[in-house]
């Protein structure tokens, strides 16, 4: 499994939320690396690798929230798919938003999947785990 | 008449006339009386005697009568006669006749000869225009005697322009005998006044076939009929415009409570995850006590996420409305008895018969959902009875599940339900009862009952934002009902009340979802 790991992106500007994450990634035991960005200006440098920490090109998964200073979710998903380059990456979006019209937004934007972020810690490190697994087994382009 | 009144008055000859022959009658029964008097025995006699002179008398009277009678015609046939003839007399002419009335008459007349121009007008007429400097022009003025009437409303200008090209059209078709009656209403506001004037114009012709000699032109002065629909046009606006406001605001309220229910929840859910990390890293440097504390703290967390969720809820029954359906009722109970497992030791009869009725089946079932819960919830006793049923309220009825006189206008198609959830429980103080209905408000500690005081206020709004009414019945110890009614049909509800609002409201509602999300975004953003 170790040549399959994944390149993590966490778009996320909730100080919290990160740990959160991080923390169900320890529990899970997840080794990916999981490379953190504070909004979508930031995410974008980052792919485009512009700014430090740069992600690696392969095997990239996007953990995306949607409500975010400067740039939010769905206009860093615009701005994702109209690049050449990045418009292939796979996002999967992690929100509190549970509206409607995010989740057209985002399916319309060719998102591969949209989670609201659970209330309890332990929903939260089951779906870490089956997000994981899930797209380990994954081809990823 | 002053003739007249100096010849002898005609009724002095028939009351003199009557004079005679009553005087006679007088002077016989007077003349019987002595006699009888004198001798009591002599009346027969006198009487055989007097009778046909009493016969006599009255005959004569009577035929005196008639005479003054016919006297009394006579005089009076001649006195009308005299008087008509004299009248005839004094308006001998037809035009002075004619002219009289026509400048006793307040409104504005003129004769139009079939080539429109005019040939007469009228005292009214003339003091307009030369009040108004439109006898200036030329001999006649311009509407003066002589003057083009036609050509003047053919080439009027100014806020008269519409309405002159109007009237430049109705009066040709009217001279033409193309019209019988022609009307039209105009502003012709003066220097330091607003006025309206009516024209009506009418053929002057004797049959209907013939062509018309003329027209006559009347203005007649519609100022204050015009200046009280004007009033009354701005208060309708006024209100319009209050309602919308009014509506307005609501909908910012909603919208605010929206907003900022959905973003109180991200620190909170901060705060439980951060307790149960602290918990967890701690491990067994924390005493029990602690532990304990820090479930006391979640437990404050989710009772507040809790009642964010309500305000969530609470602010969507004004904002989002759901699409309208066809509801079994029946149906729509059962599945809320089902969600809400109720204990075995309860039982819920339901009433046969339950309509099917119009409108959003998710509020219905709220309602139920909250009435029914909280008479189990709050029942006080370890075993229960719940009974859900149902009355038709007959349209016209006037009388709410409140008792109170209902509002003029909110009567929709079909009548209204009244639906009632009774149980035999602890019941509820009169005094609370009006409490019960306000957001947050509970009865009971909330840690001895866990409920966040919005289930009642829920749905109150929801009730009475289809057009019903929610009401309590109960004393302590004896079981409470709730009784609300909802409207059979909601299908006739789209053009009641604010009617064309509606429309623009269901367009603008993608607007509003959007500002709300732009808003949310900003919300975010500062945070």
């Amino acid at each position: 499994m170790e040549d399959r790991r994944l390149n993590i992106l966490l778009v996320e500007d909730d100080e919290l939320d990160v740990m959160n994450v991080q923390r169900a990634f320890r529990k899970n035991n997840i080794v990916n690396p999981l490379y953190v960005a504070g909004n979508g200006v930031e995410a974008l440098e980052m792919l485009r690798g512009k700014r430090e920490p740069t992600v690696p090109r392969d095997r990239r998964l996007i953990l995306l929230d949607l409500n975010m200073p400067k740039m939010g979710g769905i206009e860093f998903l615009k701005q994702l798919r109209a690049d050449p380059e990045l418009h292939a990456t796979t996002v999967v979006v992690l929100t509190t938003s549970d509206e409607e019209r995010d989740r057209v937004n985002a399916y319309n934007l060719n998102v591969a999947g949209y989670i609201l972020k659970p209330v309890t810690l332990a929903a939260f490190v089951e779906i870490m785990a089956t997000l994981n697994k899930y797209w380990s087994v994954n081809e990823l382009p | 008449m002053r003739t007249l009144r100096s010849e002898q008055p005609p009724h002095a000859r028939p009351i003199g006339g009557l004079l005679g022959p009553l005087l006679l009658v007088a002077g016989i029964v007077a003349l019987a009386e002595i006699a009888v008097r004198l001798d009591p025995g002599l009346r027969v006699v006198t009487y055989a005697v007097l009778a046909p002179a009493l016969a006599a008398a009255v005959l004569l009277r009577r035929g005196a009568a008639r005479r003054a009678e016919r006297a009394m015609d006579d005089a009076v046939g001649s006195a009308v006669g005299v008087e008509r003839s004299a009248a005839a007399a004094r308006f001998a002419t037809g035009e002075e006749l004619h002219r009289l009335v026509l400048d006793s008459m307040p409104a504005h007349i003129a004769v139009l000869d079939p080539a429109g121009v005019i040939v007469a007008t009228n005292e009214a007429w003339e003091r307009f225009a030369r009040e108004n400097g439109g006898a200036g022009d030329g001999p006649g003025g311009a509407c003066g005697v002589g003057a083009d009437y036609l050509e003047a409303c053919r080439c009027a200008t100014g806020d008269d322009s519409r309405e002159g090209s109007e009237s430049y059209e109705g009066l040709r078709a009217v001279l033409a005998g193309e019209k019988r009656e022609f009307r039209v209403e105009y502003p012709c506001h003066g220097p330091h006044r607003q006025r309206w004037f009516l024209l009506t114009a009418a053929p002057l012709a004797t049959s209907p076939g013939e062509r018309p000699r003329g027209a006559v032109v009347f203005h007649f002065d519609i100022t204050e009929r015009k200046q009280s629909e004007q009033a009354l046009a701005n208060r309708a606006l006024e209100l319009a415009r209050m309602a919308r406001r009014l509506k307005k605001i609501n909908e910012e309220l909603d919208q605010f409570a929206y907003v900022t229910s959905h973003d109180l929840r991200a620190p909170l859910r901060g705060i439980a995850n951060l307790s149960r990390w602290i918990e967890e890293d701690m491990g067994d440097k924390f005493t029990p006590e602690a532990h304990e504390q820090m479930e006391l703290l979640r437990g404050r967390v989710e009772r507040m996420e809790k009642m964010i969720d309500g305000i969530l809820e609470f602010s969507r029954v004004g904002r989002v409305s759901q699409r309208s359906e066809r509801i079994d009722v029946a149906a729509t109970v059962a599945e809320v008895i089902d969600l809400l497992d109720v204990p075995p030791q309860f039982t819920v009869d339901v009433a046969a018969g339950m309509p099917d009725i119009f409108g959003e089946k998710l509020r219905l079932q709220q309602v139920f959902l909250n009435l029914i819960g909280n008479a189990v919830k709050h029942h006080g006793k370890p075993r229960g009875r719940i009974s859900v049923g149902w009355r038709d309220v007959p349209e016209g009825d006037g009388k709410r599940a409140d008792g109170k006189a209902t509002e003029g206008g909110k009567a929709t198609d079909g009548g209204m339900v009244e639906f009632s959830v009774s149980d035999d429980g602890q019941g509820i103080d009169p005094k609370y009862h009006d409490l019960i209905f306000v957001i947050f408000q509970t009865l009971q500690p909330r840690d001895k009952v866990e409920g966040t005081g919005l289930g009642l206020s829920l749905v109150r709004k929801i009730v009475e934002s289809q057009g019903g009414t929610i009401a309590v019945e109960s004393q302590p110890g004896n079981g409470a009902t709730f009784r609300f009614t909802w409207p059979r049909s909601r299908s006739g509800d789209d053009r009641d009340a604010d009617g064309q609002d509606h429309r623009a409201l269901a367009e603008g509602t993608g607007a509003e979802e959007s500002l709300a999300r732009k808003r949310s975004t900003e919300w975010k953003t500062v945070g």
